[in-house]
């Protein structure tokens, strides 16, 4: 199975990490799109389909929960997979973002494995 | 042996060696040897991450450039990584540490985290310095007495 992923961090190093995880977990990617925000997040999806997104929360701009709420609202993109990967691990912030439709919420730190089992459980490979 | 830890070194300091510890370890393979080592040398920089929320404060970090572009390589997966890559690992880094940290103390209150940024000066002797293979880490975390706080 192969598919086409957007992360989206503010964190340019977070999003070189994200990718070597891709790369080591065996879930062959057909294309990696990357953004900085979710505004830039929403540009990216006007020209590339996407199986699934990671996204993180506290960015400039455009935040992960009014990204969320925006791709939610939307016929288009309203039903693929949102996997919050945030340092935010305040139940709280978790509950609110399960509330929004994110299907999933990683922690970090987090070990590889951590974000591949999530991948694989979001997606059902 | 965590409140051990805990009655000996206080929480908030507890907190962030911990939290430092995890992170460093599962990120950048780091291998922690110790918690009390030197200082992180003449060339260290430093971050900082200020916090809001239920618990509203201040996290610092400092270490040598040699330390960051070791833990920038192997967060990467690079064989080296430049003092720049370096850099902007050390500000993910003290993101995810300062989350965790706090995450850590009040898991049930809400939490906003200001972008990581850099800041002047050296390491203070109160903070907690964790040795490493490629070096040492220092790190702080205060809290604000009287900052506004929201349920």
């Amino acid at each position: 199975m192969s598919i086409s992923v957007l992360v989206v961090d503010d964190s340019s190093a977070m999003r070189a990490f994200i990718r070597r995880v891709f790369m080591l977990s065996g879930v062959e990617i057909a294309e990696y799109h990357q953004a900085g925000n979710g505004k830039e997040a929403l540009s990216v999806l006007e020209g590339h389909w996407v199986d699934l997104i990671l996204t993180d929360i506290n960015m400039p701009v455009m935040d992960g929960e009014e990204f969320l709420a925006r791709l939610r609202q939307d016929e288009l993109y309203k039903d693929i997979p949102v996997i919050v990967v945030s340092t935010d691990g305040t139940e709280h912030r978790m509950q609110r973002l399960i509330a929004l439709g994110a299907k999933d919420y990683v922690s970090k730190p987090f070990a590889p494995e951590t974000l591949r089992s999530g991948v694989e459980r979001v997606l059902g490979v | 042996m965590e409140q051990e830890l805990a009655e000996k070194m206080g929480p908030l300091r507890q907190a962030v060696t911990e939290a430092a510890q995890r992170v460093l370890e599962a990120m950048c393979f780091a291998d922690v040897t110790g918690a009390e080592g030197e200082d992180p040398g003449g060339d260290a920089f430093g971050v900082e991450v200020r916090f809001h929320g239920s618990e509203n404060g201040l996290f610092r970090m400092w270490m040598n450039d040699a330390v960051a572009c070791r833990l920038a390589a192997d967060f990467l997966g690079l064989e080296e990584a430049g003092p720049e890559e370096g850099r902007q690992v050390a500000l993910e880094l003290a993101n995810m540490i300062c989350g965790s940290a706090v995450s850590h103390l009040s898991r049930s209150g809400a939490l906003r985290l200001d972008p990581p940024r850099a800041c002047a000066g050296t390491a203070p002797e109160g903070a907690t310095r964790l040795a490493l293979d490629a070096g040492v880490v220092a790190v702080t975390l205060d809290e604000f007495e009287g900052a506004e706080k929201h349920p």
